[in-house]
């Protein structure tokens, strides 16, 4: 399978494609789509989309380019489009859970799911990160999500809080707290 | 240093170990076409038909033509004077067909009406009265013409299978190029400008601005790729019919960019 190539994109190249973009040109934001792929694809991924990813990450780009007269000019767009990935992730997550009537599938808007890596993916990880993989998904919903985003998708503290909509210090406390409850359970056995 | 470093490590490593599916390759396609041609909404549906005018018709009357079962339009995108509509059930065939473009000449009820070689690009610019870039990177065109009633001014270069055909023109909301291709449409880029890429042989109509949409006969073109550039007086439509690959014709079209 052919895959969107990542293509690396720094400060200035992003605000010059968003500037463009602005200005009229639609083609620019194809810079930021292949830039933020990979990521998007990887947080909805994460947040239990499935095999929805593409749909989800499609929908969230479309949306972000609808909504940029709402983003800051001047602020970093990663975590801005990561906001709205989570969100679109959420709510077909919620519509899927009404398609299939489950009721009880009270799901959480913002905060992950379990992402259930397949045999084969669990296969290639070691015993102590299968281990830390299950713990993981012991914790609280609202603690997976920021060691998710903080940790597995290798965010900042601050793109954490914006992806999330929580404030820094949630995040750092919510962080200390996930990394206790992690540690108790990997030593504990 | 803290307490954690280890199980921080650890957790980053396993977000990095967990194979999580790459984006689809053509993702960036998918979302501008969904930006620059959005699904129409159904009141605004019969705005766009009608703004389209003879457009509108054309693809209304090519609808009604397909047997109700199989009469859906995927899509339509909008580039520039160029309407695409792809559908699964475009008239276009798969059937070989001879190598090189359709010439003047060959074409039925192509572009011979009207069509007149001049001697330079500034002669065909003055008499279209729109501003035009050849590429660079084909060397010296082996004819100018200016064709569709001095509305559209056509470039060749080289012959048989090695021939290239660019067009270049205003069009208008309402007239231009209708293609129809049931192969996929890809959306790219020409420098900073939109374009879009048609692979595969495809149907090609011309809608005249003679105020009743005229429909001259269509005729299959080869691979092509379109794009717009802005000028003084509005956009101008660029189409570009005979390169093997989109990456060649990207080079060709980026060779006419200043």
């Amino acid at each position: 399978m052919t895959t969107c190539q990542e293509e690396r994109i720094d400060a200035e190249a992003e605000a010059e494609a968003l500037a463009r973009v602005r200005a009229g040109d639609p083609a620019a934001y194809a810079l930021l789509v292949r830039a933020h792929a990979p990521i998007a694809t990887r947080l909805a991924t994460f947040w239990g989309a499935g095999a929805h990813a593409d749909d989800v990450v499609q929908e969230a780009f479309v949306k972000a380019y609808f909504a940029l007269d709402r983003f800051r000019e001047g602020a970093p767009f990663r975590p801005w489009l990561l906001r709205i990935v989570a969100r679109e992730a959420s709510n077909d997550r919620r519509g899927e859970a009404r398609r299939r009537e489950r009721e009880q599938a009270v799901v959480a808007l913002g905060e992950p799911t379990a992402y259930q890596p397949s045999p084969a993916e669990v296969a290639l990880l070691s015993e102590q990160q299968r281990r830390l993989y299950a713990a993981l998904h012991r914790l609280t919903p609202a603690a997976r999500s920021v060691v998710t985003c903080r940790y597995l998708l290798d965010l900042t503290e601050a793109e954490t809080a914006e992806v999330l909509d929580i404030a820094p210090g949630t995040v750092k406390s919510r962080l200390h707290r996930a990394l206790v409850a992690l540690r108790e359970e990997l030593t504990d056995v | 240093m803290s307490e954690f470093d280890w199980l921080e490590r650890e957790l980053t490593v396993l977000g990095r170990d967990l194979a999580t599916p790459e984006p689809a390759a053509e993702l960036p396609e998918r979302v501008l076409g969904r930006i620059l041609a959005p699904p129409p909404k159904p009141t605004s549906w019969w705005r766009r038909r009608r703004a389209l005018g003879g457009l509108a018709i054309a693809a209304a009357a090519s609808v009604l033509l397909i047997p109700p079962v199989r009469a859906a339009v995927f899509e339509v995108f909008h580039i520039g004077a160029v309407t695409v509509q792809q559908s699964p059930t475009s008239a276009t065939s798969p059937t070989p067909s001879t190598s090189g473009l359709s010439t003047a000449t060959s074409s039925p009820a192509g572009p011979a009406a009207g069509r007149e070689v001049v001697a330079d690009l500034a002669t065909a610019t003055a008499r279209v009265g729109i501003e035009a870039r050849l590429p660079t990177a084909l060397g010296p065109p082996r004819q100018i013409a200016v064709t569709r009633a001095g509305r559209v001014i056509e470039v060749r270069w080289g012959s048989g299978a090695q021939e290239r055909l660019l067009e270049v023109f205003a069009g208008g909301p309402d007239w231009g190029y209708l293609k129809s291709t049931a192969a996929a449409v890809t959306w790219t880029e020409v420098g900073a400008h939109s374009a879009l890429w048609l692979g595969a042989r495809h149907d090609l109509a011309w809608i005249d601005a003679d105020g009743t949409a005229r429909r001259s006969a269509p005729r299959l073109a080869g691979p092509t790729l379109v794009w717009t550039v802005p000028g003084t007086a509005g956009e101008i439509t660029y189409r570009l019919e005979g390169a093997e690959s989109m990456a060649a014709a990207r080079r060709v079209a980026s060779s006419s960019l200043p």
